[in-house]
């Protein structure tokens, strides 16, 4: 169950607990925040279920999902690991500055 | 930009064949390990989520399993699981005037008996009732106070949507004229209930691993699957939905058997913590409380169901509209005679143990519960059969090219 | 229900086969299903065909078209009506020289926007054209007719044999161009998802200058041709291989998706193949000719046109459609059924 697509936040009303959304295709979208409002703050990235958030992604668990897939594949190289490292660098100067 | 390499990891998790590959060559391996010491021939992991079940369809990785590594689908689905006495009564709100909004699944679940000619939403909409399929419960927010008209949202899903609703009720989301009909279900009870069937009867073998929902872990946190791992002593992997998310996790359940471990891990880190998330747990505690639940096709599970509270009375459509409840006395009139769909979601027997399969119960007249549901495990058998379809339909594409 | 008319029977899906069977073809003769020596309802393809002397034929569609909402990105019902019947007329290997329209029209419908609609039909049948000889024009009561119906006719010439959809083991299967738009965007705005879907836009054109040229060079090597239209990708493929009894197997990595459709598809909980396109041909070429092909329809400025499989002979899978997924796994391709929502679980 439970479809989750995952979305950019782009703004956030706390009054309301909602938020406007990009799902990847550009549009702004309205969803309900699910979740801890301080969990989501423009330039999260969230899943989406049903039109509410129910999970944002943050540094610390980008980092654990990369030492996850680094200790299940057992120093095989793979791209997947890289990308998660590019990722987490983003995501660290976006919420630096 | 962060979302640009989001979608990039998403490629990855998706299409990366030689990722895959790798993985796959260390289930073959795990598993050859695990069945010679072990002396199995067949293993079943169960996934439990109809996403999970999707992702292993679509994706085509149960053709990439070791022969007796079996993936069996639990009761993972919180529309399949909405007993046909509910969809009858939100037909019969619809031939009254009431303008339903569901989700597009709930709109063409099939109920068992007719109401005024109308096996479903979907018919009652032909005939005249005004039925409408939105994606989420803000849509049909702003679409009811658009008319006023008395409305009802038929409010299924697990852990993962009761917020959804429960912010919309706390912070005034819902029009005077829109209430909800709260169908909501928990899934540890029902997980708990799949275990202990399958160890009832010893002639198919016990569930050896789960896969858990990802995405109602988010809200409950992954250590709601810990009594699961501890009491029966099986590995439980918290998975992503992506291909490689599932294989991943399918391998992580291997490398506890071989280890003799039974341990709840989180394989879709980037998503679900321990704790899962407390302010919607309390949102939705605030909100609902919990009853026992009648699931479509099982039977009534102690504490598994959510219903509006008194407090907020005002917004439940079972209180507004006298929607009867299901009770427990009421419920052999929901189960279609000889249907064995109970024991098949639970991964207990296969779709061809049950006597109306393919008989009486067909996908275009469903009866039990498991063919109503397109992704239902009897209407997927239905149209392709087992494993051994797959395993043909491969040699032969294989053989050609 | 059983004993009514359910959207699922208009959805181009395994109901829709179901009643036309039903209906039509289990009810008239044989005799009467076609013009003699020509195609008709015996094998209900794209359009019919009626031969003329010098081993000509006259094609014919006619198909009505109805939109919820009449203007969506991308286009209009106006330009749906005249593209769908040409490409019809085009699938079927003629070349479309005249439409006849019927419109339907609700009482208080605004006349600024049927002149849009109408405006843009006739825009379209110039550049492309085609003669619009004839039609009707209705109004019924408010309430008797959502909005505006519109139903055409499109005539064509086929200078020789038409394209009668018969896949054979061999055939490569070439899809001209991006699928699932047109569904994406109006599956989306019936779900009030909004209607300003950024870059994502409807598909629908004719598609003449690529059928044209194609026909008259190539025709010897198109064994099917059809646009993907309700029912996707996945209801022609069905289709043909249930049709010609064979297994087509196709590879998902090949199929031409835009990355939005793709995010529309990811969240509706919906598989591509069953969105519909209306500017896109799907063909099934002999294999002698498929690399020639290929490349002069690409040459004809539809780049994203490609290879995404093969017809495949089979006695235990015929009528079966199987991707090979992306990581290497397998899947039957279902034909579409029912109406097409979007699911939450």
């Amino acid at each position: 169950m439970c479809i989750g697509t995952p979305a950019v936040v782009l703004s956030v009303e706390y009054s309301k607990m909602t938020a406007m959304v990009d799902y990847g295709d550009g549009v702004p979208r309205e969803a309900l925040i699910g979740i801890s409002q301080d969990r989501v703050k423009p330039g999260s990235i969230v899943i989406v279920h049903a039109g509410v958030i129910v999970s944002e992604m943050s540094i610390e668990e980008v980092l654990e999902q990369i030492e996850f897939f680094k200790s299940i594949l057992e120093g095989e190289e793979l791209s997947v690991v890289r990308v998660y490292e590019q990722l987490l660098e983003a995501s660290k100067r976006i919420r630096g500055g | 930009m962060f979302s640009k390499l989001y979608l990039e990891l998403e490629r990855e998790l998706r299409y990366n064949k030689r990722a895959a590959e790798a993985v796959e060559n260390k289930i073959h391996r795990l598993f050859i390990e695990y069945s010679g010491r072990e002396g199995v021939e067949r293993l079943k992991i169960m996934d439990f989520c109809g996403t999970h079940e999707w992702s292993i369809t679509y994706y085509g990785l149960r053709s990439l399993m070791p022969r007796g590594l079996e993936l069996v689908a639990g009761p993972g689905c919180p529309v399949c699981v909405v007993p046909s006495h509910y969809i009858e009564e939100a037909i019969k709100l619809s031939f009254e005037g009431v303008v339903v909004y569901a989700y597009g699944d709930v709109y063409k679940l099939r109920a068992k008996r007719s109401v005024k000619g109308a096996f479903s939403l979907s018919e009652a909409r032909s005939l005249g009732a005004d039925v409408r399929v939105v994606q989420d419960v803000l849509s049909a927010a702003r679409d009811a106070s658009s008319h006023g008209k008395p409305s009802v949202f038929i409010a299924v899903g697990f852990e993962t949507a009761a917020p959804a609703y429960a912010w919309a009720i706390l912070r005034d989301h819902l029009p005077g004229n829109l209430k909800l009909l709260s169908l909501v279900k928990l899934t540890p009870p029902a997980m708990f209930y799949s275990l202990e069937v399958s160890r009832e009867k010893p002639t198919e073998p016990p569930i050896s691993g789960v896969i858990a929902p990802g995405h109602v872990s988010t809200i409950t946190g992954a250590k709601a699957w810990v009594p699961v791992a501890e009491n029966y002593g099986i590995p439980v992997v918290v998975s992503g939905f992506e291909p490689l998310d599932v294989l991943v996790s399918i391998l992580e359940i291997l490398r506890q058997l071989v280890a003799g471990r039974a341990e709840v891990v989180i394989e879709y880190k980037r998503s679900v913590s321990w704790h899962g998330d407390v302010k919607a747990q309390s949102a939705v505690n605030r909100v609902f409380e919990v009853v026992d639940d009648a699931w479509r096709g099982i039977g009534f599970l102690p504490k598994s169901g959510l219903r509006i509270r008194d407090n907020y009375r005002r917004h439940d459509a079972i209180a507004e509209y006298g929607v009867r409840e299901l009770k427990p006395g009421m419920w052999e009139k929901d189960m279609p005679p000889g249907c064995r769909c109970a024991e098949v979601v639970l991964g207990k027997a296969y779709p061809t143990h049950c006597p109306l399969f393919m008989k009486s119960c067909t996908p275009l007249k469903p009866i039990g519960p498991c063919m109503v549901s397109i992704e239902g495990t009897c209407a997927i058998w239905a149209r392709y059969g087992s494993r051994e379809f797959l395993d043909e339909l491969a040699r032969e594409i294989g053989e050609a090219s | 229900m059983g004993e009514y008319i359910t959207l699922a029977h208009g959805s181009g899906g395994v109901e829709m086969l179901e009643i036309l069977e039903k209906l039509f073809f289990r009810r008239v003769r044989e005799e009467f299903k076609r013009v003699e020596g020509g195609v008709g309802i015996d094998v209900a393809d794209d359009a019919a065909a009626i031969p003329i002397p010098g081993g000509r034929y006259i094609v014919v569609s006619s198909d009505a078209y109805t939109v919820n909402p009449p203007f969506f990105p991308g286009g209009n019902i106006g330009v749906l009506a005249a593209s769908g019947s040409i490409n019809d007329v085009l699938m079927m290997g003629g070349l479309p020289i005249a439409l006849l329209d019927a419109i339907i029209v609700e009482e208080g419908f605004p006349i600024r926007d049927l002149e849009t609609i109408v405006e843009s039909m006739i825009k379209l049948l110039e550049e492309e054209r085609v003669a619009l000889i004839g039609g009707d024009f209705k109004v019924m009561p408010r309430g008797q007719v959502d909005k505006i119906t519109i139903t055409t006719t499109a005539i064509g010439v086929s200078n020789g044999p038409p394209i009668v959809d018969k896949p054979r083991p061999g055939d490569r299967i070439i899809v001209s161009d991006y699928i699932g738009e047109h569904g994406a965007v109006i599956l989306l705005t019936q779900l009030g998802l909004s209607s300003d879907l950024g870059e994502l836009v409807s598909d629908v054109k004719p598609l003449t200058k690529l059928m044209n040229p194609l026909v008259s060079r190539y025709r010897d090597c198109i064994t099917a041709a059809r646009d993907p239209t309700r029912g996707g990708l996945a209801g022609v493929l069905n289709e043909w291989a249930s049709r010609s009894g064979v297994l087509i197997a196709i590879k998902d990595a090949d199929v031409p998706i835009r990355d939005p459709v793709r995010r529309v598809a990811d969240m509706l909980g919906v598989d591509p193949y069953f969105l519909a396109s209306e500017g896109v041909a799907v063909l099934s070429i002999k294999p002698e000719c498929v690399e020639e092909v290929l490349e002069y329809i690409h040459k004809l400025g539809f780049n994203e046109a490609r290879v995404i499989g093969e017809v495949r002979e089979s006695e235990r899978f015929k009528g079966y459609v199987a991707a090979e997924t992306p990581i290497g796994g397998l899947r039957v391709v279902e034909p579409p059924r029912g109406e097409l929502v979007p699911r939450i679980c």
